[in-house]
């Protein structure tokens, strides 16, 4: 009797492991096709209307990678600090033209 | 004394520096010639995968991924082997995954729409990662394979080399007033705000949301984390609410500047100076015209420089400062090497390597530097470690753990009024230097 109810005991253990095991692997599949959608959504090209939209039209109309960290990530650094650079030598030059 | 020597090889700091120098080295050596990435795609998932030249395609990124990955976990299990902290057996096949995982999110983050987004690597591992530890849960044999800290470690010994402190001047003073003066201050209020006023128990999370906020976000946020031995929900919290923040501050700040018609150069200066990741500081930039999106950039890229300096003050302050109990003699410097995190002085010793010998053994010119072995070798090693650590810490997080460190939305709280002060701060100082002290720099 006390080896029959240990018995029960145990299925009805193992039966509830199964539900939990099969239920996490329910919420994963919910899960990977919650991300899938979400990178769909954002892979799609859609930008919100109005003002929300203006900076994502900009970037899609200009190319502009938006996800560098860092500084030495972004494609064209190099040119963007050589401008910057001409626009200081020009400014300087401007200013000394002035006072001389 | 014995102690400290057998750290050499038994640290999982000094493994980090010695693997990320092995990589330098290589670099520098030319035995490393490449590093590969995942390409970007619009609609051929599969055109990800392809080396492209001159627009054309000449073979395909799998075998050179192959290479990567059992470069990486050649090296790293050597260090492991040492360590003694995971079995190799156990290691090697779930680094596998992980490193799948990296490719993964690497692959979502280039895809050319959502990277208009400004939605990077960081943000698509750690989503991964969270979705299996937190329904099918991590099973154990994967754990062995996310060495987050590991990761971070090398990572950062490896970012070392971007930091050259040189670039600090490529802006004249009113760049280095914008960029190094509000930063410090920033960070020293949020971390006495969140500390004293908030009241926030948790230390490593209010510095870390400090730095991320004031310094250069994500990147900040790892440096900083690591330096003061913070635990993984606290970084994942942080770098959530800073990718959070960085895409609104990336939408909306620019349509504000341009609704008050502020001068387009120092609404490029306060935005470099504000927005966190250097990509939505370019695309921000970009719609106040071509010279803002310029000054913005190279602010954004000065306030980087600074993510060396901060990581060794944090570092110090964590071993001398924080950790010491209250009441408790200061500790003396044999007790302050033995806390400090040693992975900082590889990190240092990139950046000074690269600054002050590698740069001017070039003749002082940075782009053959950043061309030859920066960009196509160190950069692109960093971003997978990084993207390996951000796998591994959503591996690793539970939800449960994560809301328990909120105490009651505290954190947020403390990132929104340290930004608000930062963006104050940032808009008075760039409207002094840029228009006052300096009107002519520009």
């Amino acid at each position: 009797m006390i080896l029959d109810l240990k018995g029960q005991f145990e299925l009805t253990e193992l039966r509830q492991k199964k539900r939990t095991t099969s239920g996490a692997w329910v919420r994963f599949f919910i899960g990977i096709v919650i991300l899938a959608a979400v990178v769909s959504f954002f892979a799609s090209g859609y930008s919100p209307p109005g003002i929300c939209g203006e900076v994502l039209r900009n970037n899609q109309a200009n190319d502009i990678d938006a996800t560098p960290l860092l500084y030495m990530e972004v494609e064209n650094m190099s040119a963007l600090e050589d401008t910057v650079r001409m626009m200081m030598d020009a400014a300087r030059s401007r200013a000394d033209s002035l006072s001389g | 004394m014995n102690n400290g020597i057998r750290s050499l090889w038994k640290g999982e700091d000094w493994w980090a520096i010695w693997i990320g120098f092995a990589f330098i080295i290589g670099s520098l050596l030319s035995i490393v010639p490449h590093v590969p990435k995942i390409g970007k795609w619009t609609d051929d998932p599969l055109s990800a995968l392809m080396i492209v030249k001159d627009g054309v395609a000449t073979g395909n990124l799998i075998l050179p991924l192959i290479l990567l990955m059992i470069a990486i976990c050649a090296l790293t299990s050597i260090g492991m082997a040492f360590m003694k902290t995971e079995r190799l057996s156990h290691y090697i096949p779930a680094f596998v995954v992980v490193f799948m995982l990296a490719c993964i999110s690497y692959w979502i983050a280039n895809q050319v729409n959502v990277s208009y987004w400004g939605l990077s690597y960081a943000l698509w591992s750690l989503l991964i990662g969270l979705l299996i530890s937190n329904t099918i849960g991590t099973p154990k044999w994967l754990k062995a394979g996310a060495q987050t800290e590991l990761f971070i470690k090398i990572g950062l010994v490896l970012l070392g080399c971007e930091i050259l402190f040189k670039k600090i001047m490529a802006l004249g003073p009113p760049g280095l007033m914008v960029a190094w003066i509000v930063t410090p201050i920033v960070v020293i209020f949020m971390y006495k705000f969140g500390r004293d006023v908030l009241k926030i128990s948790n230390k490593p999370l209010i510095i870390i949301v400090a730095a991320a906020t004031s310094v250069c976000g994500v990147s900040a946020a790892i440096a900083v984390a690591a330096a003061c031995c913070a635990k993984k929900e606290d970084l994942t919290l942080g770098v959530g609410m800073t990718l959070i923040f960085t895409v609104l501050m990336m939408f909306f700040m620019p349509l504000g500047i341009k609704w008050v018609g502020m001068n387009p150069i120092l609404g490029g200066a306060w935005m470099g100076g504000t927005i966190d990741s250097t990509g939505a500081v370019v695309a921000a930039g970009s719609m106040l015209g071509d010279n803002a999106e310029k000054v913005a950039a190279v602010v954004k890229m000065i306030q980087n420089v600074l993510i060396g300096v901060v990581a060794f003050v944090v570092a110090i302050y964590w071993v001398t400062k924080v950790e010491c109990e209250e009441g408790a003699p200061k500790p003396n410097a044999m007790e302050i090497w033995r806390r400090f995190p040693k992975f900082v002085l590889g990190f240092v010793a990139a950046s000074i390597l690269f600054s002050f010998i590698v740069v001017p053994a070039t003749g002082g010119d940075f782009k053959i530097v950043e061309a030859s072995y920066i960009k196509p070798i160190t950069k692109t090693l960093r971003g997978w470690f990084f993207c390996l650590a951000f796998a591994s810490i959503g591996l690793q997080s539970n939800f449960k753990d994560l809301a328990s460190r909120m105490e009651g939305g505290k954190p947020m709280i403390l990132y929104v009024i340290g930004q608000s002060f930062n963006l104050i701060l940032t808009l008075l100082v760039a409207w002094v230097a840029f228009l006052i002290l300096f009107p002519n720099a520009i």
